[in-house]
């Protein structure tokens, strides 16, 4: 795995932000940054590229669902691994995630050895 | 119009007892040929009718009155409601400050070299730290039992009011506001954490995307 892949962390709450962040560090990646809601990842998306994109999915005013929507149908950023950590725990989100295109679906809480799993899963170990 | 008037003030004092006195029975326009002949016995009927009707009425007005006293809306909106939403912003200023205390802690302990002598001893305060922050459950816990409480005390109100003034919910919603957060929500698959085992498992999410 290449541990010097630029990730893109996007949730609405700081405290899981600095969570999913320290989780990473721990796990070797350095290149991390962070949005606030699908819109403000979108202008990152457009600046910078990166390997992989950890999104929640309630968050206001562009949900992760409607990034996910904006990632795949974008030429440029469309096979960027695409996991979502969210407390939308329902069996229709799941499976509307997975028709969008997500790479993989972590529902809140989480601990460290399953954000580890789902991102050498979608990654590669 | 004056006569109307007092039927209504008498079916408002003694909404069960109305009766109709003779002079309540007169047409109410004058009568110059009529010599005094008063109503006919159908006319005398329909007036009844209608008197019984509006007796209805100011009885279903009294209840409806005293059930809205019973609401006690102004104690509710003046003192319960601003002391709930005081306790539930206080819940989330506490879990807040909690975590943040929780992670700089955490996120101290990790920039920490291991090597460093005082390792032990700095650790040590960290998780003190963490300890202390944690006596945040106990406080947000009762202020959260006071919110409960005022809300299952209100809804008892609204219970006991819909059901003594027989009124059901209404199959159109008009608030324009809560119509499109709503859509939004139905769209866009936004319901937030599921209780219990509504919830579905990692397992079986893992399944889903194998």
């Amino acid at each position: 795995m290449d541990y010097g892949t630029p990730i893109l962390v996007v949730d609405d709450y700081d405290t899981m932000l600095r969570i999913i962040r320290n989780l990473l560090k721990q796990l070797g990646f350095e290149d991390i940054d962070e949005a606030s809601d699908g819109k403000a990842a979108l202008e990152k998306l457009s600046r910078k590229p990166y390997g992989l994109v950890i999104s929640d999915w309630n968050m206001e005013p562009m949900t992760g669902y409607e990034l996910l929507r904006h990632v795949r149908a974008d030429e440029r950023l469309k096979s960027t691994p695409f996991i979502m950590v969210t407390a939308e725990s329902k069996t229709e989100n799941v499976i509307a995630a997975k028709k969008a295109g997500a790479s993989n679906y972590i529902v809140k809480p989480f601990n460290a050895q399953t954000l580890k799993n789902k991102i050498e899963a979608v990654c590669g170990a | 119009m004056r006569r109307i008037a007092d039927i209504l003030r008498r079916a408002f004092r003694h909404p069960a007892t109305l009766d109709l006195t003779p002079s309540d029975m007169r047409p109410a326009m004058p009568d110059p040929a009529g010599e005094g002949r008063g109503c006919q016995p159908s006319e005398r009927r329909k007036l009844e009718l209608i008197a019984r009707e509006i007796g209805q009425v100011a009885d279903y007005v009294t209840r409806l009155k005293r059930e809205i006293r019973a609401l006690k809306a102004g104690e509710v909106s003046a003192k319960r409601m601003p002391a709930t939403i005081t306790d539930l912003r206080g819940v989330h200023e506490a879990t807040r400050s909690a975590a943040e205390t929780i992670m700089a802690a955490a996120e101290a302990i990790l920039a920490r070299d291991s090597r460093d002598a005082d390792y032990r001893a700095f650790v040590a305060d960290r998780v003190t730290e963490i300890m202390q922050a944690c006596s945040f459950e106990d406080l947000a816990g009762q202020r959260l039992d006071r919110a409960m409480e005022t809300l299952q005390d209100v809804e008892r109100r609204l219970g006991r009011f819909a059901k003594a003034v027989k009124i059901a919910d209404a199959a159109d919603r008009f608030d324009r506001r809560t119509i499109m957060r709503e859509a939004r929500r139905e769209v866009l698959l936004v319901e937030g954490p599921q209780n219990g085992g509504a919830a579905i498992k990692q397992a079986d999410i893992d399944e889903i995307f194998r």
